[in-house]
This record gives structure tokens, sequence and C-alpha cells, in this order.
């Protein structure tokens, strides 16, 4: 047992970090290394560029690419600077090319009607158990709202949608936007301000009281309980 | 007197919780006396929350498994320097040596007995003695390969706990090194 436990504490490593796991890529053709961060980041940058395009299969497709460039251009990363910054860069980047790409066609951006046959489709894993999902009926609802907000966010310009998307879906903070974007701290703040008011424009007629979930912090003060904005 | 009122995008690291102490202070102040800055707010914490109303569906294309790159490995094999590696296979395989003579001697047979006399010739008397002192050099043999088995285990048991020492030592160093270096990566 104590042979056990010796060993244990002999394989048990710490984590490494991202800038150590892309240094051993670049500069070794480490592949179990760069796997290791396909797997750290791959569901933030899915995330990320099926918001930012508006279509969750796009965005696989897309992270695809992302993390196929990111291994084509192991040679240029800068161990100085966060592994972080460069892969948001890198796609970021890669949503903005394919955004302009699909443009060109007529029909562009389409209703992701495949998106809410998919969470209703038979390959469900969850099909078949006792669900705390609302019924059928909230269900459609919500439905109706999510695709409400996703084509309010593409009516965005490019640069309002990124720092709402950045911001509010992958919860980085003001300075780490500037930092990837390269702008300053206030032309975040500025953009931001400006997507919030046009999306406010949008969603406001459309969408009853909000609601609060637990992941959204509560208003830094008390309103007066009178006051309707 | 109409409060003169923060720029929109004074708001923000506000909203966010990500303003600086003094600033927070000041734009508190001026929330309790200007009720259009407290509906802008809550519009936009308003706004934040429909933006949770659009779930992203999970797709089941699954990353491509052909190139190496995807291949999914464990996390404790990730990294390792390349010096640590060597030391690490090295140990390995010395373990591994060490583990296979240990396990060599003990699964070894026991040293052959001598094999019965034929009856022929216990009976034969003048073979008796000569067979009786095979018997004896054999015995000794035996002993003393026990003897050097047990002193050989010994030493084997020895270099094993040296060897473990001077692995953790060898990690310790190269953690600090790499603490070191993170800590000095900007």
């Amino acid at each position: 047992m104590k042979g056990l436990q010796l060993l244990t504490r002999f394989v048990a490593r710490p984590e490494p970090t991202d800038e150590q796991l892309m240094w051993r890529v670049g500069t070794a053709e480490d592949h179990a290394a760069f796997a290791e961060l396909v797997a750290r980041w791959r569901g933030r940058i899915r995330d990320l560029c099926g918001r930012w395009l508006g279509d969750a299969a796009l965005g696989e497709d897309v992270t695809q690419n992302v993390f196929a460039r990111i291994f084509e251009r192991r040679r240029d990363y800068q161990p100085t600077g966060r592994f972080s910054t460069w892969l948001w860069r890198v796609a970021l980047n890669l949503c903005h090319d394919e955004h302009r790409r699909r443009s060109a066609r007529p029909g562009w951006p389409a209703a992701a009607e495949s998106e809410v046959a998919d969470r209703h489709g038979p390959a469900n894993a969850l099909d078949g158990l006792p669900s705390a999902e609302p019924s059928p009926d909230a269900q459609a609802v919500r439905d109706e709202e999510g695709e409400l907000v996703r084509a309010a966010l593409l009516r965005l310009p490019d640069p309002l949608r990124t720092v709402i998307v950045l911001r509010h879906y992958q919860d980085l903070k003001l300075r780490e936007i500037a930092e990837v974007l390269e702008i300053p701290e206030g032309t975040v703040n500025s953009r931001m301000a400006d997507a919030l008011v046009r999306l406010a424009r949008e969603l406001a007629p459309n969408f009853g009281p909000p609601s609060r979930p637990a992941t959204t912090p509560p208003l830094p003060f008390s309103l007066p309980r009178n006051l309707n904005p | 007197m109409k409060p003169e009122h923060p720029e929109p995008a004074d708001w923000i690291p506000y909203l966010f919780r990500e303003a600086t102490a003094e600033s927070r202070a000041r734009l508190d102040a001026h929330l309790r006396d200007c009720a259009e800055c407290r509906a802008r707010l809550e519009s936009w914490h308003a706004t934040l929350d429909r933006l949770d109303r659009w779930q992203l569906p999970r797709t089941k294309v699954p990353m491509p498994d052909a190139a190496d790159p995807y291949r999914p490995i464990s996390a404790r094999a990730a990294f390792a320097s390349p010096w640590f590696g060597l030391l690490r296979w090295a140990a390995v395989v010395l373990v591994a040596a060490l583990a296979g003579g240990i396990a060599g001697r003990w699964s070894t047979p026991p040293a052959p007995t001598a094999p019965p006399v034929p009856a022929s010739v216990l009976h034969d008397q003048s073979t008796v003695g000569t067979s009786a002192e095979v018997l004896a050099a054999l015995e000794r043999l035996r002993k003393e390969d026990d003897a050097r088995y047990l002193a050989l285990r010994r030493d084997l048991e020895t270099l094993a706990t040296s060897t473990d020492a001077a692995i953790r030592q060898a990690r310790r160093g190269l953690l600090q090194l790499a603490v070191h270096q993170s800590t000095e990566t900007p």
C-alpha cells in the first residue's frame, strides 16, 4: 500500500499551464500537450463561435478550424503573452471570416430552426427520463424568446456583438476584452453601452417582466419599487 | 438642479461590478438622486437577463480524430520537460529492472534436488559415500545461493530507496523551476 501511495505521489504532478502546454506544442511538436489544450478550451470556443455566428453547428465547424489554425501557427505563439488572449483572437478572426463569407449568400442569417429541432430531436439522451423542463408550451415560448435574442444579436454590428458575447457569455473581464481586441478599455465600454442600448430597444417590446437567473448578479443598488424603465 | 449625468460608457464597469471603489462610490451617490440613470441601468440589467433566454443547443459533431492533435489524452501525460521526462523514464526502467530481478529471484524454482539415487546404486556400497558427498555439496551450494540472493535483495532495496529519494528531490527542483518561470511570464 505504501508503495502504491509512493507511486501515486510520483506520477501526480501539478497541472501544466496553458502557456507551458503551448510551449511544448511549438517547440517539441507535442501532440499530447495540444490535445490537452483542445480538451480544456474546446467548450468555450465552441460557445463563443456559436454565439457570435448565431448558429451552433456552424460554430462547431469554426471551432475545429480554430484549433487547426492554432496548431498550424504554433511557432508563432509568443510565450510572453497569455495563450487565452491569442486563442480568443484567432477564434474571433475566423468567426469574422466565416461571417463575411456567408453574408454574401442570400438568406443569411438563416433562422435557426435546426437548432430547435436538435434540442427536441430523437438523439436527445434525456428522452424518456422524468424531466424538470417546462411544459411544451412554456418551452415553445422559451424557444421563441431565444430566437428573438439570437436574431437581435446578429443584427448588431460585429464590434458590438463581439463585446457582448465576450463579456456576457464568456465572462471575460472588460480589461481582458480590451487586451483581446487590442483596443482601449474605454472603447470596450463605449461599444458595450451602445450594444446594450440597441438590444434593449429591440428586446423590451417582445419580452415580459425579466426574471433574474442565479448567474446574473443583482443590481448594485436598490431601486424604488414604483420605478418603471 | 439636474444632476450632471456620467457618460453611458462610465456605467459599464459599474454594471458588471468591475468599477473601482472610488468610481463605485461616485456613481452610487449619483444614482441616489437620478431616476433617469437608475432607469437606464435597470433597462440594461433586464437586457442582460434576456440574453440568457437564448440557450445554445449541443451539437453532435465530434472533433476529428484523424489528426493527432485531437486525440484525447490524460492530462497527467500532457506535459513533461525533456529532463524530467528522461529522469522519470529512467526511474521507471530502473524500478522495472529491480522488480524484475526481485520477481525473478522469488520465482526462481528451488535448486533442483539431487535426483533420487537409484536403488541399484544405493545397494552398491562403493557408491554410497560418493552420493552422500554429492548431496552434501549440493546442499552447501544451495545455502550459498540463498545467502547471495538475500544479500542481493538487500542491495536492491537500498538502491530503490535511494533512487526514490533522488527522484523526489529532482521533482521538487523542477517544480520550483516551473513556478519561477511562470511567475516571470507577464
